[in-house]
């Protein structure tokens, strides 16, 4: 080591008031593309690549390969378009988004606590949520990209009556669902220190998977309720013909807007709810790390 | 004047484990050592003074601020956590660059900062190479850079001296002295007393969340005086001085050495057998070649006031009284 003494003895040079003399917003706004960049850099690992090579192959693959198994006769029929759209939607926005975001949002907390770094950030002025919101931004990057991924790859292959308009609104239920879902399990992650997958998952299965099919009004609280109202809306899918029953708008299966602007508002808010909640509890929870410090 | 730390009736519980046991305590801007044991309580005084950990009882302030409460003091506190430095894929520039940024900075000043920060702690050469490749050395090095990097009032580390080897210990040694000498705080919790003796003159004792004690070593050493401890007295006149002393209420035990001129004295009161053996020593009643009592170092003391406070008898290794 170097002697430090000329260093020490001029402090001001470097003082936090002239870097960091400002508001929450702007401290975040500052601290947030740092984190971004850091962990773009550090997520381009063999595993992680690994991984998002599934993420996107198994479920091109899947899409594809139903889609060849489809008899010619069937392929121009309206009932084989919703099929179809329903599965894209079902596979990509629905399931691989949502698991992407459990994967990669619920678990951010409790990452850092099992390795001995949140100490760090705890000590950093706003450090606890510009990491949080980082870390976020970064998640719904990578499942974003392979949601659209898997989108662009498949629709040239699915009998699609629209691919240009299948393609705009799952790319956008891509972004929705990865938003809304990531500040969901980040929420989570931050509210639970143990057992945070799980939790998530169960939550999911439970919200998300049974819920949100139940045509009641609680099913209004879910996520993919409003996924679902803005697939059918955008797309024009006939509801009664998917769901063989003409009331099933009225029962609450999809909700009763008929240009979907309504629902992505809904989600927008749902996730900025989450989100808020998450950065606000996240400066405020005690986390046991007591080996940390 | 902003005091560095004032604790009022600081307390803090784990569920039925006391981690902080009622600290009272002010202490104005300046170097300290807090000493204690393993699992003294020294990381968890840590966390309420960073605001990582709220008080179950009682209130802190730390330069004149409260933990729990500001997000201002972290920019005024660095702190070198005692837990291993476990970050893979990255460089200990990326890092640095992170947490620069995580406190407000510009991504420009925290590359420049950085570069610096890494050459003041001898990593300039390894700024590129992933941490995880660093040896623990560098690693704890790494770890005091990004305590340093932002330019804190104060700096809080925790058991520094860890995996150092000897040259590492002195250069950290060093570093810390300087850091001391440039008028800034400094706060060093460690378990090894001579380590930190050089860096700073001012010592809380602390274990089982109590403070034990507090002050410069001198202050320290007078407290020493007056606590328990055994004594050794090299004397001609062995006998006649056993015989006086064993009527003596302060004297607990009087051991024959097997040296045939010396006694061993296990002894409450020290100032009051100095004074009596002067005395008896001044009118010709023994005579006295040597006196040497416990070796007045602060490890001494603390290894007294924990026996205190253990409840245990004050010096154990006399063997019977005779």
């Amino acid at each position: 080591m170097s002697s430090p003494s000329k260093d020490y003895a001029k402090p001001d040079e470097y003082a936090w008031k002239d870097e960091a003399g400002q508001g929450i917003l702007a401290s975040l706004f500052r601290a947030t593309p740092g984190v971004v960049s850091y962990e773009l850099a550090r997520s381009r690992t063999p595993a992680r690549i690994a991984m998002f090579v599934l993420m996107v192959g198994i479920p091109t693959a899947l899409l594809i390969a139903v889609a060849n198994l489809t008899p010619e006769r069937f392929r121009a029929n309206q009932q084989t378009n919703i099929a179809f759209c329903v599965l894209l939607y079902a596979l990509v926005p629905q399931v691989m988004t949502m698991l992407g975001m459990l994967v990669l949002a619920s678990p951010i907390v409790h990452t850092e606590l099992e390795g001995q770094t949140w100490i760090y950030s705890l000590i950093r002025y706003r450090g606890r949520r510009s990491l949080l919101l980082g870390k976020y931004i970064v998640a719904v990057l990578w499942t974003t990209t392979a949601g659209i991924l898997v989108t662009s790859l498949s629709i040239p292959f699915l009998p699609l009556q629209n691919p240009g308009k299948a393609w705009l609104t799952i790319s956008l239920l891509c972004v929705l669902s990865s938003l809304a879902y990531g500040a969901l399990f980040i929420l989570i992650g931050v509210v639970f220190q143990k057992r945070v997958m799980v939790i998530s998952f169960v939550y999911a299965l439970l919200a998300e998977g049974l819920l949100a099919w139940i045509p009641a009004v609680v099913n209004q609280f879910t996520i993919a309720f409003r996924l679902r109202s803005i697939l059918f809306r955008w797309l024009d899918l006939s509801v009664e013909k998917f769901f063989r029953s003409d009331g099933m708008v009225s029962n609450g299966m999809v909700a009763e807007d008929p240009t979907g602007f309504v629902q992505i508002g809904w989600v927008l808010a749902i996730t900025a709810l989450l989100l808020a909640l998450a950065l606000w509890l996240v400066e405020r929870l005690q986390y046991s790390f007591q080996s940390e410090l | 004047m902003e005091n560095l730390f004032e604790f009022r009736n600081l307390s803090l519980m784990y569920g039925t484990v006391i981690g902080v046991n009622d600290l009272q305590l002010t202490l104005p801007k300046g170097a300290y050592a807090l000493i204690g044991p393993n699992g003294a309580g020294k990381s968890t005084l840590i966390g309420l003074i960073t605001g990582a950990l709220r008080p179950t009882l009682g209130s802190l302030r730390v330069l004149g601020e409260n933990p729990c409460r500001t997000s201002n003091l972290q920019q005024r506190v660095g702190v070198c956590p005692a837990t291993e430095l476990l970050v893979h894929g990255v460089t200990s520039k990326q890092w640095l660059v992170l947490l620069l940024r995580m406190s407000g900075w510009t991504k420009r000043s925290s590359v420049e900062r950085a570069d610096q920060v890494l050459e003041e702690v001898g990593l300039a050469e390894a700024r590129n190479r992933p941490i995880h490749t660093y040896s623990l050395g560098m690693r704890q090095r790494c770890k005091l850079a990004q305590a340093i990097a932002h330019g804190p009032e104060l700096l809080i580390l925790d058991e520094p001296f860890n995996g150092l080897d000897p040259i590492g210990r002195y250069q950290m040694s060093e570093l810390l002295v300087q850091w001391a000498k440039s008028g800034k705080s400094l706060l060093l919790a460690s378990h090894v007393l001579h380590e930190v003796e050089r860096i700073t003159d001012s010592f809380m004792l602390i274990f089982g969340g109590r403070l034990l004690a507090s002050g410069t070593a001198g202050e320290l050493r007078r407290l020493l005086a007056d606590l328990p401890q055994d004594i050794i007295v090299q004397s001609e006149t062995r006998d006649r001085l056993a015989s006086l002393l064993a009527e003596k209420p302060w004297i607990r035990a009087v051991h024959r050495d097997s040296a045939p001129d010396r006694l061993v004295l296990t002894v409450d009161r020290p100032m009051e057998l100095y004074d009596a053996l002067a005395q008896w020593a001044s009118t010709g009643q023994v005579s006295i070649q040597r006196i040497s009592g416990s070796d007045g170092d602060i490890s001494t003391l603390f290894r007294l006031l924990i026996s205190r406070h253990r409840g245990e008898r004050a010096y154990q290794k006399t063997g019977s009284p005779s």
